[in-house]
């Protein structure tokens, strides 16, 4: 029995070679997508899960609801908070603290510099909590003393060349010697967290400087927490905000805080609108489940396609089928016989989609910026799921029609009266037909958006025009040294243009926090705070749109204040120019910092973020980042090779020996987007893949549907139908599903293309047009599809059509 | 062998009701070769798929070896047929994508026999037929009337009691057709018992009984002169 089967099986397979192919094609790039896409979502998911105990471990975020900036949910939180959890909320059993050191400025090993880079202080717990393991050193003991640093393989290799053996070696942060103590392993899982080197935070926690630590009302470093069970969250949460509202008694309403508790395993893909999450990486949950759904997608299509091929054909096969019952086949027989069809081409395409993950997956680490292994691939699950998946497909697309054949009559078949008149196989048909073109209307409705939504935060006007601006950071407490020498040089450099200098190359800082007006009613705002010297908005083009600019030679511009339009507007002030803020710069509480200027708002960060009330101050002492703007000429090419150099030299004899770091802001600009742009591509070439492999599974069911009315068509030229007609009638059956399928896909896209354009705080809207022009392409594809087969068919000579059964 | 009693086939639509046959009786003893004649639609057809189990008559008995075919289930009825009963059909049936040792194999592999006796089985079959030497050509490569011997061969590997032949030489030029018609005579020589359906009298000659239907009723049956047979 078997042996006839294969044989059977691969003959037939040969014998149809188009629809083999359709099928064995359509099955293989749908399952490759799959792979791939599953892969891409395994790794989406499985950040933060080699952290030890992460089911009961948790971050805390903070809600704040200030004025100005309006409720934002802050993943930074307050020194002395770490400790009050551990001692004073019943069911938290460790708690934990993480500090970004942006204050640090030059690490040197030897007689080298470098500049930090994802550098935290952390609590002497803090290994033993993340269960992260030391390959030298111990976990224990690690971080207990102050100055003790522990590196990654990776930053041990970059300070000291080798990715062992450190232990005892000494680096200097700013002047001050640290010894490394620590060694960690190489991270087998990715977290949210980027760690490069943990220093103790007793090394700065007895400075004086440092004594805002100590204090509850700066938000400067991440709280984690570890609960003695999942199921105390609840009560944990409460307790932990009875105490906060204790501590913030005295404080306006406005200024009290809220806090709740973000599991671990949930930061990675759901803290998109989290803000304050230094050296972290974060993906986007959004995307992660369009991925998905669209690989459900493609899954569908394909077996939609599978079931209505075999359906097609299971009409020509009657005569077989009926014809081994006569011969005595059993009901099972015929079911093996049709399923293993089913069964062997899907293991087929399995198997090359195998073959075509293997050889796509660095396309798709490059692409996605992940470090996705092909072991992964080959992992017993992702093994065991593509089987699975493989029977799925196999059962689906070659179950009802296995079914259908093997229930068949022998006397229904001999009789001639069998077939494609099933009005139950007919129907399903129909529905399946139907659902592709619904499938194929709603991906190009999401295509559309989120390519115009793609190209819409590439091309729009941020309000700065950051073209040929180049950007060059210096160490934070090094700039106001040697910002002013360094700054003169550069500006005679040939094919520079002019120069400026603010925190950051938009100008906005890190700081975020309340100040108060100058008023009796005590009005505080929470804004962002910026600083620029008196060139940076002229030189970025930015348009002071009441009042005027910092002026150098007003030596009193250090203790003015320029605002944004949201900050004048969430203040409600109509003559901005009569108003005063008290000195939020220093202690000195007799100066007022009036407002001299307003400038438009523009987009300091993403457009994912609302455009925050800004304060902008002339205070040298912040100015870190020197702004470039160069002629076009120099801004590529040769000519920009001589400007760096030229840069770089200037740098040397100005900063000093510390590597510099320049980059073009729109490139800088740019990486706001990549995880985004990249997935929308991606995001879009799968959906277009999708639409491909349905316009392939119709025209192969069109060319059946057509030979099996063959016949059908005879008659009716014998009658004396035309092409003409012949070809409208037949196009007509399948623009009536069309249309159907377009009625049923539009709401669906609507709902999830306006999910997509959400993501952004600042978007496309969503346009009629796109709804109306999606069903018009179906209909397009549709008909070309079925056009050329359906004139074909029309064409047919009777005498051959009527010969044909 | 078969014996039929009152046996009557109704067709129903929603509006007509046909009667394809009506009270219908005969026998067929063991080695016995008959005709069954008559014009379109007069129920050749019906009674043949009767015979051969795949359909179920309205009323009337059906004996088939003496067991009644009404009272048996479904399962036990394919069996019956599978061991019993052979099919010969006007366009021969065969399956394209098998060899034609493949395609008479085919009735002893749901038999259950194995590799070897199926192989000598067939081989031995097709050389009765006188077409071993294209044993391994594909239905669609050969003449009709070869397709037509396969078919037969396939019919009678599986050593049926009875043969059903329905319109055995239709499909074929008059050449081909007496080949046919020579084999199943040189068949019921060996004692194979066989009833075909037929329109054509020459072939109706090879038989040595003719029963002619009209309107779903026998109104005629003929013995030949030379007939050994009693009922």
């Amino acid at each position: 029995m078997n042996t006839v089967n294969v044989k059977i099986v691969l003959r037939r397979l040969f014998r149809n070679r188009e629809y083999f192919f359709i099928n064995l094609t359509g099955l293989t790039v749908s399952l490759a997508s799959i792979l791939l896409i599953g892969l891409y979502v395994a790794d989406q998911f499985s950040f933060d899960g080699n952290i030890r105990d992460h089911e009961r471990t948790y971050r805390v975020v903070e809600i704040q609801n200030q004025p100005g900036v309006g409720e934002q949910h802050v993943a930074v939180t307050m020194g002395p908070l770490s400790e009050a959890l551990k001692n004073r909320v019943p069911h938290v059993e460790e708690s934990v603290r993480m500090m970004y050191g942006w204050y640090i400025n030059v690490i040197k090993a030897g007689e080298k510099e470098f500049r930090p880079s994802n550098l935290w202080y952390t609590d002497e717990n803090m290994l033993d909590f993340f269960g992260y393991k030391l390959s030298e050193g111990s976990s224990k003991s690690a971080l207990v003393d102050p100055r003790s640093v522990v590196l990654t393989p990776k930053t041990a290799m970059k300070f000291f060349g080798v990715e062992r053996g450190v232990l005892g070696r000494t680096l200097e942060l700013d002047g001050q010697t640290y010894k490394v103590t620590g060694l960690l392993e190489p991270f087998e899982n990715k977290g949210h967290l980027e760690i490069g080197m943990l220093l103790s935070i007793k090394s700065i926690t007895v400075l004086p400087f440092f004594d805002f630590m100590k204090q509850w009302g700066n938000n400067m470093l991440a709280t984690y927490v570890r609960l003695d069970n999942q199921e105390n969250l609840d009560k944990v949460e409460s307790t932990i905000n009875t105490l906060i509202d204790e501590q913030y008694k005295d404080q306006p309403k406005e200024f009290r805080v809220k806090m709740y508790l973000q599991n671990i395993r949930n930061i990675y893909l759901h803290s998109s609108s989290i803000k304050f999450q230094v050296a972290s990486v974060y993906g986007n949950a959004t995307l992660v489940y369009l991925f998905i759904a669209v690989a459900l997608l493609v899954l569908i299509t394909a077996i939609v396609n599978f079931i209505n091929m075999s359906l097609a054909r299971a009409v020509n096969r009657s005569r077989e089928a009926g014809m081994r019952k006569v011969l005595g086949a059993s009901r099972l027989n015929l079911f093996t016989q049709f399923f293993s069809e089913s069964l062997f081409l899907s293991l087929f395409a399995g198997v090359l989609a195998i073959v075509i993950t293997q050889l796509l997956l660095p396309a798709l680490n490059l692409t996605l910026n992940t470090d996705i292994s092909v072991s992964w691939l080959f992992s017993p699950i992702t093994l065991s799921l593509l089987i699975l998946l493989i029977m799925v497909v196999s059962l689906f697309g070659g179950l009802y029609p296995s079914l259908y054949l093997s229930r068949m009559q022998p006397i229904d078949v001999l009789k001639g009266g069998a077939g494609p008149k099933g009005k139950a196989s007919g129907l399903l048909s129909r529905f399946l037909v139907g659902f592709q073109y619904s499938v194929t209307t709603a991906l190009l409705i999401m295509v559309s958006v989120a390519w115009a939504q793609y190209h819409y935060a590439t091309t729009v006007d941020l309000g700065i025009n950051y073209s040929n601006v180049l950007a060059v950071n210096l160490p934070y407490g090094k700039a106001h040294k040697s910002m002013p020498a360094f700054q003169e040089a550069v500006s005679k450099i040939p094919g520079v243009e002019k120069v400026a200098t603010s925190s950051g190359f938009t100008a906005g800082s890190g700081d975020q926090g309340s100040i108060m007006v100058d008023d009796s009613a005590r009005t505080r705002i929470t804004m962002r705070h910026c600083y620029v010297d008196p060139d940076f908005f002229e030189m970025m083009e930015i348009p002071v749109i009441m009042g005027r600019n910092f002026d150098r030679s007003i030596l009193s511009d250090t203790n003015v204040v320029i605002l944004n339009q949201a900050a004048v507007q969430a203040l409600r002030w109509d003559n901005p120019l009569q108003q005063r803020f008290k000195n939020f710069q220093s202690n000195d509480s007799l100066i007022k910092m009036p407002v001299i200027g307003v400038v438009r708002d523009y987009h300091y960060y993403s457009l994912h973020w609302k455009i925050e009330p800004a304060v902008y101050v002339f205070k040298p002492k912040r100015l870190y980042t020197l702004m470039v703007k160069v002629n076009p000429a120099v801004a590529s090419g040769e000519g920009n090779k001589r400007l760096l150099e030229e840069i770089g030299k200037a740098w040397n004899s100005n900063v000093g020996q510390l590597p510099i770091e320049t980059t073009w802001v729109k490139q800088e600009v740019a990486k706001w987007y990549t995880s985004e742009q990249s997935m929308t591509r991606l995001f879009i070439f799968f959906a277009l893949l999708s639409v491909l492999l349905s316009a392939f599974g119709l025209y192969g069911l069109s060319s059946l549907m057509m030979q099996q009315r063959v016949r059908e068509i005879g008659v009716r030229r014998v009658l004396g139908a035309s092409t003409y007609s012949l070809t409208l009638w037949l196009l007509q059956k399948h623009l009536r599903l069309v249309v159907v399928g377009s009625v049923i896909a539009v709401p669906l896209a609507w709902y999830f293309a306006q999910k997509l354009i959400e993501e952004f705080a600042y978007h496309i809207d969503l346009n009629f047009w796109v709804f109306l022009l999606a069903p018009v392409a179906t209909l397009i594809i549709a008909t070309s599809i079925i056009l050329q087969r359906t004139i074909q068919t029309a064409r047919t000579m009777p005498y051959v059509a009527l010969k044909a059964e | 062998m078969i014996s039929v009693e009152k046996l009557s086939r109704v067709f129903r639509t929603d509006e007509v009701e046909t009667t394809a046959l009506n009270e219908v009786s005969f026998k067929v003893v063991p080695g016995e070769f008959v005709a069954i004649m008559g014009p379109s639609g007069c129920g050749k057809s019906t009674l043949l798929n009767i015979l051969g189990m795949i359909d179920t008559p309205s009323t009337g008995e059906y004996f088939f070896d003496s067991k009644s075919v009404g009272t048996l289930s479904e399962r036990q009825r394919a069996r019956l047929r599978k061991e019993g009963i052979g099919f010969v059909f006007q366009n021969f049936n065969l399956i394209d994508e098998l060899n034609v040792f493949e395609n008479v194999e085919l009735p002893l592999v749901y038999l259950g026999l194995p590799t070897a006796e199926r192989k000598a089985r067939v081989n031995e079959v097709l050389e009765q037929m006188n077409i071993a030497h294209r044993r391994k050509h594909y239905p669609l490569q050969l003449s009709g009337g070869q397709q037509q011997r396969v078919a037969v061969a396939r019919a009678v590997v599986s050593r049926p009691k009875v043969l059903l032949a329905d319109e055995p030489t239709g499909n074929l030029d008059s050449a081909h057709g007496e080949e046919v018609m020579n084999l199943l005579e040189e068949l019921n020589k060996k004692g194979t018992t066989i009833i075909m359906v037929t329109h054509s009298t020459r072939d109706a000659e090879y038989a040595k009984r003719i029963i002619r239907l009209f309107d779903g009723q026998i109104i005629n049956e003929n013995w030949k002169s030379d007939a050994t047979v009693s009922i």
